[in-house]
């Protein structure tokens, strides 16, 4: 395909819907995910085109080669963490599990892709009716090395997980001004991955973290951001962790399956 | 209005009193049962009656609008935004997966969705946060364009707070130039009950003598195939929309190695709450 790029040209996309629409002035063409020709579609389709997605963005003075890669990207994003979910999932279908743990293996080798799953699974502790150890015997099944290693290491993180949670859940709501102050935060927190570095450069809080946290735009938005982070993050100073073994296939162990 | 409890006077907004808290009904069902609005589609149904009885098929529109009465409301969605809506009960699911959106924009934040806005405004005064949008069909599917599965809603749980409208309600507005100045004329839009009137109103046009039945479902809801545009008769429902007001998903256009988990996932889930699902074919 020709590389064309206009800097009028606005992306809207949702790896939910699997959709991007570009707009170049009164011109409206779509794509889905997996198609390989644009479509027209008019401005009054949009809405119906992304359905209830809660994850569109709009993306300008982009290519639309490079519209359609960030299309890709989130689509995957997407897909990993629907995987990952169906692949915990205590009563899930067995026939499903496996077809997950073939397909996460890969999504899962790519790093943006690994780290969008881990910055949410690494927010909350498991639940009850999360299942790692079948989860891991579907990884063994089908020899899904990287998908394993992941999972090992989310089960070995669950204290920490548990303690960043419930200092987060700790937090006073007046230094977010609001109860939708708070949650706003925690949105961004958890897209970030706040609660991911939290787990495991907790050591690295006022070293790194902080000053990198208060360098992003997005959280810069909130007023109370430093506080906010030093107090939370503050408690962590001297919680360490051990860096996790990256495990290897040949690592396999079946007590860790247990 | 006024309130039937307390005399007070209710806006067109309001779904509660503000006085006695007590319960007006939905607004969009309130605006389409106004005397104006009736008598507008009235006046529509019987121009329709009066063209198809001078083209002799008044027999294709009775059979039309018969056929009508049993049309469903149906969602255009994704493979994973179908497992994301089936879901909703799951633990994993709600601990994990609502936290989706933190960078989101909703698409009517963006430019191009002010006439979005206008539409809503002028349709859903104060109110357009608690619309949903559908559309009619007779046969199940949705405009393709819209996602690879259909979702056709329980008449049961979406009955007492839908409305029909003649068409996509951005595409209306904007053809007239609707505006602060000039809101929607009247008569086009109904209860759902009266879905069979506004469908006739608005298609009678399209009948013809020897017309088949087979053909009224691409008449109801055209894909918009052949570089034609969709159109379609346009559902608003008020309120949220439960997984399981889903009567039935039917999933077209599936090719990845991985759908296949989220398929065999939500046909579990589906049983889960009793609901069909039907796997079309793909193409």
């Amino acid at each position: 395909m020709p590389r064309r790029r206009s800097p009028q040209l606005r992306a809207l996309l949702s790896g939910q819907a699997g959709v991007v629409v570009l707009l170049n002035g009164s011109t409206c063409l779509f794509r889905r995910v997996g198609e390989v020709e644009l479509q027209p579609c008019r401005p009054d389709d949009i809405s119906y085109l992304f359905g209830d997605a809660t994850d569109v963005i709009s993306v300008v003075g982009k290519s639309m080669e490079q519209a359609f890669r960030i299309l890709e990207s989130e689509w995957t994003h997407d897909r990993a963490l629907h995987l990952t979910l169906i692949l915990l999932d205590r009563d899930a279908h067995l026939r499903a599990k496996r077809v997950a743990a073939e397909a996460l293996e890969e999504l899962v080798a790519v790093p943006p892709t690994r780290q969008f799953v881990l910055h949410r699974l690494y927010a909350w502790p498991l639940p009850a009716s999360a299942d790692v150890a079948d989860a891991l015997e579907f990884c063994r099944d089908t020899r899904s090395k990287v998908l394993w290693g992941m999972l090992v290491t989310l089960r070995e993180d669950q204290p920490q997980i548990r303690t960043v949670r419930d200092r987060w859940d700790l937090l006073d709501l007046q230094l977010f001004g609001t109860a939708r102050g708070k949650h706003l935060f925690e949105r961004m927190a958890v897209a970030e991955g706040m609660f991911f570095s939290l787990c495991h450069r907790g050591d690295r809080v006022f070293g790194d973290l902080i000053p990198q946290w208060l360098n992003n735009p997005s959280l810069r938005e909130f007023a109370s951001c430093k506080q906010v982070l030093e107090t939370w993050a503050g408690a962590f100073i001297h919680f360490t962790k051990s860096p996790a073994s990256v495990a290897q296939l040949d690592l396999f162990d079946v007590r860790a399956l247990r | 209005m006024k309130c039937q409890q307390c005399g007070n006077e209710v806006r067109s907004h309001e779904r509660h009193c503000a006085v006695c808290d007590a319960d007006v009904g939905y607004p969009n069902v309130r605006c389409a049962l106004g005397a104006e609005e009736v008598s507008a589609l009235a006046q529509r149904v019987a121009e329709a009656q009066r063209s198809c009885a001078a083209r002799e098929c008044t027999d294709i529109l009775v059979a039309f609008a018969a056929a009508v009465r049993m049309s469903k409301a149906v969602l255009g969605r994704s493979l994973q935004q179908v497992l994301q809506l089936v879901s909703s009960d799951n633990e994993l699911y709600a601990t994990f997966y609502a936290q989706v959106d933190a960078h989101a924009r909703r698409p009517e934040e963006t430019l191009m969705e002010r006439d979005r806005l206008l539409a809503d405004d002028l349709l859903f005064p104060h109110f357009r946060e608690e619309i949903r949008f559908a559309a009619l069909s007779l046969d199940g599917n949705s405009v393709r364009h819209y996602g690879a599965c259909s979702l056709v809603l329980s008449e049961l749980a979406i009955q007492h707070r839908a409305t029909v409208f003649e068409k996509n309600s951005v595409l209306f507005c904007r053809e007239r130039r609707l505006g602060v100045e000039n809101g929607i004329p009247p008569g086009y839009r109904a209860v759902w009950d009266a879905r069979e009137q506004l469908a006739s109103a608005k298609l009678h046009h399209r009948l013809a003598p020897g017309l088949e039945p087979a053909a009224f479902p691409r008449i109801l809801l055209s894909e918009g195939t052949n570089g034609a545009e969709p159109d379609f008769v346009e559902v608003h429902i008020h309120g949220p929309l439960h997984r399981r007001a889903i009567e039935q998903i039917v999933i077209r256009g599936t090719s990845r190695s991985s759908d296949e988990a989220l398929l065999l996932e939500i046909e579990r889930r589906a049983e889960e709450f009793h609901t069909e699902v039907v796997r079309a074919d793909a193409s």
